[in-house]
């Protein structure tokens, strides 16, 4: 199944397929065979929904570690 | 000189969109790459630009206290400088900005007489400015942590922008072992010691994706003591009014007041 996280990693890292992004956002998630619920995340923008949806691709992983600065 | 090395680099907010050229070699090219950043994406994409790129985040447990943390992770990225590596160590953001670990690495790496440099980097506070339209240099700007804002009580220029740091984990000293319970009442009851309980403040936090907004929330420092913020966001306090000039000074330096 295909993930938003793999879109995510190629759209920060892939200028063209940014671009064709920013055109057409429909498109592309087609291409990459995102389901429907996934393309209206992506579509939203939701930091907090992205977060989950991202935590559910990777149950294994700690998706989002908030890292404390120090306190001097 | 020794045969180690060490360069600390930042990797910006946003994944892989704002790590700049230099760092980005340097990520590439490093005999090991040590790397702390909040995302899970970004250890990924670190991971695709140096193969066996090492994660420090074992060093955070919850309860753990964070000092204890940031020897650590000093301590592990020194061993593999005196190892003999050409050590890159990658973190979150700007690695000299509220990463005591980068310039502690720094310091002990040169003291330890190896070449060390910090490269710099796309800070959250870089971004706020971006995404909120705002000009350090209109008004002035403090930039604090939260709880040593509250603990260490600096003096404040309300005329000035000011930026507090974490408020997600104000009051608290180690990694949370729950959900954090940040202490903002006690950071709302300093606030409006300073500020009319109307004035308007700013939830921020960078977006870390390229398709996701930044998160900006309005709330009125009466109300913050209630919010519910993301665990890495920032408050920001826009100014009241502007200062006075100082005639005596403009006169002075021969200006006019505007």
């Amino acid at each position: 199944m295909a993930k938003i996280g793999d879109l995510l990693v190629d759209l920060s890292e892939d200028p063209r397929l940014l671009r064709e992004f920013e055109r057409d956002a429909e498109k592309v998630m087609r291409e990459r065979g995102l389901s429907e619920n996934q393309r209206q995340i992506l579509r939203d923008g939701n930091l907090k929904r992205v977060r989950q949806e991202l935590e559910a691709e990777n149950p294994d992983a700690t998706v989002f570690v908030a890292l404390l600065r120090p306190i001097h | 000189v020794p045969g180690g090395s060490l360069t600390v680099v930042g990797t910006g907010i946003q994944l892989a969109v704002q790590v700049t050229s230099q760092a980005r070699a340097a990520i590439e090219h490093a005999d090991e790459v040590l790397y702390l950043v909040t995302d899970f994406l970004a250890g990924t994409w670190i991971e695709r630009l140096h193969p066996g790129a090492e994660s420090l985040e074992r060093y955070y447990e919850a309860g753990k206290d964070r000092a204890e943390t940031y020897a650590e992770i000093v301590e592990r990225i020194l061993s593999r400088v005196r190892a003999g590596a050409g050590v890159c160590a990658a973190f979150y953001g700007h690695p000299g900005v509220l990463v005591r670990t980068g310039h502690e690495a720094i310091r002990r790496a040169r003291l330890e007489g190896f070449d060390a440099r910090m490269l710099p980097g796309v800070s959250a506070e870089d971004c706020l400015f971006a995404d909120l339209g705002l000009d350090p240099g209109e008004a002035g700007c403090q930039s604090y942590e939260a709880t040593s804002f509250l603990v260490y009580r600096p003096a404040v220029e309300v005329s000035a922008l000011l930026v507090l740091w974490q408020i997600g984990f104000v009051g608290e000293l180690t990694t949370p072992t729950g959900p954090p319970r940040p202490r903002l009442d006690v950071l709302a009851d300093r606030l409006v010691s300073l500020y009319p309980a109307e004035h308007e403040a700013l939830v921020y936090e960078a977006s870390p994706y390229v398709v996701c907004a930044p998160v900006v929330h309005r709330v009125r420092l009466a109300d913050l003591a209630g919010l519910d913020v993301p665990p890495m966001a920032t408050l920001v306090v826009p100014p009241l009014g502007r200062a006075d000039p100082d005639v005596t000074m403009l006169d002075r330096l021969g200006m006019s007041p505007s």
